[in-house]
């Protein structure tokens, strides 16, 4: 058990039981990073599809 | 009470209301799932027979509870615009189902990677599972109709009729824990009772929850702009937004 932060209890004692989480952290951190991945390309794609828009309607008005 | 339900059917006036939502809610959205993931990883305890894999529930249960109410929002927003013909009700519908996909996806993928330390195996075919991979393949089909019927202009129609004949799936993934045998672990969370886990676990999954709801409002919100802005590119006020900024 590592030390208190904040009045919250950290639950590793260093950097290499954090990653190693009792052998199971290549489960745990393929999930949070394919998460990551999913959730930001969720946000991506609607923000560049914006500008795409964007662009296209300016365009069209100009021409 | 219905005036102002048609008002806010004015794609004009929600792109005018959502400029203001859009921002601040992404950015919430962000900051909670960001530091609860953080509590998630760092602080929250490890589960007396799962050890530290119970830490990947904290990222799958709120995306199969938002699989699911998105496919109910879907539903209901089929609904309006086959009951009220309110067009914005129908590309509300079709904004929801890459969401929603890309959520099902997420909890089939994470459920795999969580049930092979914990069941020692990728997937089996029960109830739970395999309803919600029908959820994906019907926001899927949703998907695909809606490319195959768009040019027709049928696709609002059929797509709305599927989406809430589709419904029927939802409670068979909320009930198939109870009416099954299966490997899978019964709801985290219930209304009317206490949860089974300590409160150091159920409190960082509930704010999780409520900022993957703040997250598929605010994907749901840029979504729905950019479909107000390709069916009003026409407009004034779309090509003056246009110009302006």
């Amino acid at each position: 058990m590592g030390k208190e932060l904040g009045g919250f209890q950290l639950r590793f004692d260093n950097i290499e039981s954090f990653l190693w989480m009792d052998g199971v952290g290549l489960f745990v951190w393929s999930s949070y990073f394919i998460t990551l991945a999913v959730l930001t390309l969720n946000l991506l794609i609607p923000y560049l599809k914006k500008k795409r828009i964007k662009k296209e309607i300016r365009e069209a008005s100009e021409n | 009470m219905l005036g102002w339900f048609h008002k806010l059917g004015s794609p004009k006036l929600f792109f005018e209301i959502s400029t203001r939502w859009q921002n601040p809610i992404t950015a919430l959205s962000v900051l909670v799932i960001g530091g609860c993931a953080f509590w998630c990883l760092l602080f929250a305890p490890a589960d007396y027979q799962q050890g530290h894999a119970v830490r990947i529930m904290y990222i799958h249960v709120p995306a199969a509870i938002l699989a699911q109410s998105g496919y109910i929002f879907m539903a209901l927003c089929s609904a309006v615009y086959l009951i009220w013909n309110i067009k914005l009700a129908d590309w509300a519908a079709k904004s929801v189902a890459p969401l929603g996909a890309s959520l099902s996806f997420l909890v089939l993928i994470t459920g795999s990677i969580w049930g092979k330390p914990t069941w020692g195996a990728w997937w089996v075919w029960d109830a739970r599972l395999t309803s919600t991979l029908v959820l994906l393949l019907l926001y899927l089909g949703m998907i695909a109709l809606r490319g195959a019927l768009e040019e027709k202009g049928t696709d609002g129609r059929a797509c709305g009729i599927l989406a809430i004949v589709g419904l029927v799936n939802i409670p068979i993934i909320k009930f198939s824990v109870d009416w099954w045998f299966t490997l899978h672990q019964p709801a985290s969370f219930k209304l009317t009772e206490q949860p089974a886990m300590p409160l150091e676990m159920w409190l960082p999954l509930l704010i999780m929850v409520i900022g993957y709801y703040l997250f598929f409002f605010s994907v749901w919100i840029y979504r729905i702009r950019n479909e107000i802005l390709i069916r009003e590119k026409k407009t004034a006020w779309v090509k003056s937004w246009a110009g302006s900024s």
